[in-house]
């Protein structure tokens, strides 16, 4: 188990298989697209110019640099947290205020939230593997990644 | 945080609970960035304009507001309509937009319907706060006139509209708005779209700086627009142009820049789509932003006499297309059969998707990163693929 302190923007505790990019996420032009519309299909991200093109993020813990591009964010961060269909919990290196937004809103509008943590040191990447079942612990403010099977059979 | 004793009376219900979850809504947003406090801001400018049918809770949060008959406390404008009426499917995806308008109405907003709320509408002074949304007016907002905003969500705005307030953090603060990357420019044409591009992919969030260019005002809108799209800055500079930036010491605030990049005129033209890319595009859009006045002129002029080759729309603040309709150089656009169209290109255009894709050519580097199938092209390569430059 390695465990990362980091700072929590917003409290709570969730697990997940983690889904990293270094590539800064656009969340409008991520999500508001037609297949996301569909009732099977909410959270995939659909920019084309991202290299998570057409990857689900529900029930993932989302790792990267920070949030890009469109003040509609917090309608889509809004959306799927308040009904529970987005991301476990989100990772970023910068907080942002179009980030926090969504997940504010969803809390005081509808008593739903996620955890956000900030962690703004690049090791976070060779920390943190894409896959990697990893919880974010808002509460004591630590990012906790389980051993990958390989390690824990070596 | 540090409450007033008034804002302490709103969060415990004393002017109801939807104004109290109005004002928590922006504490827990400025305490997640350490603000100390609420500050009064001069006007607000709203993001969430459509009306989606597959959004749901920012529509039930607006309903509340309206049901608890809470208005505005600031002059407040708001975004383009989605082009409710440009296409039937259109009327599917947007369908209520028209009720929806009148949720926002009855709250008082001023129905300008324009991201451009800055040229007319809603016309901020330097050094004034705002509540704002929408990424490419809070840009200029920041960059261009000079006045303070940090970029707010989507129902975050309505929330600084109904309480005039917004936290104090972030661009409200005069150390957050000093440059961080100086760019240098070695080009030989301009191409303010594609160097936004550039620039909001190496910025991300930091400030960038520009060595002197006399950009105009519709270059400085539509390059900004672009750096909010790629990246998320907030503010840039350009020496000797902005307000904030009357020369490099100043613009970085007496410090060295964290980074020099030097953007040339190939990388300008790797952001342009090959030519015969170009020539698959079934259709061209101007005006992302909505086209100013001055904009919406200087183009028309390349139409006056010819006809389009392929379906060619500009896309019009209000205020500017009516202005334009009664002018004699808009009979002209309309004989060479351009499209002068009111809402936005953007989400007017995004539902072409499934019902034979076609492919949108544009100028605009906002565009160009958020529609699905869309080639850039500079001023010069739209207006020959239009078919009304040779060459």
């Amino acid at each position: 188990m390695t465990t990362l302190k980091c700072k929590t923007v917003i409290g709570g505790r969730a697990r997940g298989k983690a889904m990293v990019t270094r590539q800064p996420i656009n969340f409008t032009a991520a999500m508001c697209k037609v297949p996301n519309m569909l009732p099977s299909k909410r959270a995939e991200i659909r920019d084309s110019h991202h290299e998570l093109f057409r990857k689900n993020i529900a029930d993932r813990v989302l790792v990267f640099p920070s949030c890009i591009g469109s003040t509609h964010t917090g309608l889509v961060l809004l959306d799927l947290v308040s009904m529970g269909r987005g991301p476990a919990a989100l990772v970023v290196q910068r907080n942002d205020s179009l980030l926090i937004s969504g997940v504010v809103l969803s809390d005081v509008w509808f008593d739903r939230r996620i955890p956000v943590v900030e962690y703004e040191d690049d090791d976070l990447y060779e920390l943190v593997e894409d896959g990697a079942d990893v919880t974010v612990d808002g509460d004591a403010s630590e990012i906790r990644v389980a051993p990958s099977s390989r390690e824990a059979s070596s | 945080m540090e409450l007033t004793q008034e804002q302490r009376a709103i969060l415990d219900g004393g002017d109801g609970e939807v104004m109290g979850n109005c004002l928590r809504t922006l504490v827990q947003y400025g305490r997640a960035f350490d603000a100390p406090r609420l500050v009064p801001i001069k006007s607000a400018h709203l993001t969430g304009s459509f009306k989606i049918f597959f959004y749901t809770a920012y529509y039930e949060i607006v309903s509340r507001l309206v049901d608890a008959g809470i208005k505005v406390k600031v002059p407040t404008t708001l975004n383009p309509r989605p082009g409710y009426d440009y296409a039937p499917q259109n009327r599917i995806v947007f369908k209520s937009q028209k009720w929806h308008e009148a949720q926002l109405e009855a709250l008082g907003v001023t129905p300008n319907y324009s991201c451009v709320c800055y040229h007319g509408a809603n016309n901020p002074e330097y050094g004034d706060v705002l509540g704002w949304a929408e990424s490419s007016a809070i840009i200029y907002a920041n960059s261009v006139i000079g006045a303070r905003s940090n970029r707010n969500s989507i129902m975050v705005d309505l929330c600084q509209a109904v309480t005039g307030l917004t936290p104090e953090f972030g661009y409200l603060y005069d150390e957050n708005r000093k440059g961080e990357i100086l760019v240098k420019l070695d080009i030989e044409e301009m191409d303010a779209p594609a160097l936004g591009f550039l620039i909001g992919r190496i910025a991300v969030d930091r400030n960038p700086v520009l060595t002197h260019y006399p950009f105009n005002d519709a270059e400085l809108k539509n390059m900004g627009a672009a750096m909010a799209s790629s990246g998320g800055v907030t503010m840039f500079g350009v020496e000797g142009l902005t307000p904030e930036a009357p020369d490099l010491d100043t613009a970085f605030g007496g410090k060295e820049p964290a980074e020099t990049v030097t953007i040339t005129q190939k990388d300008l033209d790797s952001i342009r789509a090959e030519r015969d890319v170009q020539r698959e595009a079934s259709q061209i859009a101007f005006g992302c932003p909505q086209m100013t006045i001055e904009e919406v002129t200087e183009i028309s002029r390349h139409f006056v006499g010819k006809k389009i080759a392929k379906p060619v729309s500009f896309h019009v603040m209000p205020d500017a297309a009516d202005e334009f309709s009664r002018t004699d150089l808009y009979q002209e656009v309309l004989n060479a059969g351009v499209q002068i169209q009111r809402h936005c290109p953007l989400a007017g255009l995004s539902l072409r998707i499934g019902l034979g894709k076609k492919d949108v050519l544009t100028p605009s580097g906002k565009l160009y990163y958020y529609l699905e199938g869309t080639r850039y092209g500079n001023l010069d390569d739209v207006l020959r693929e239009a078919g009304v430059l040779d060459g």
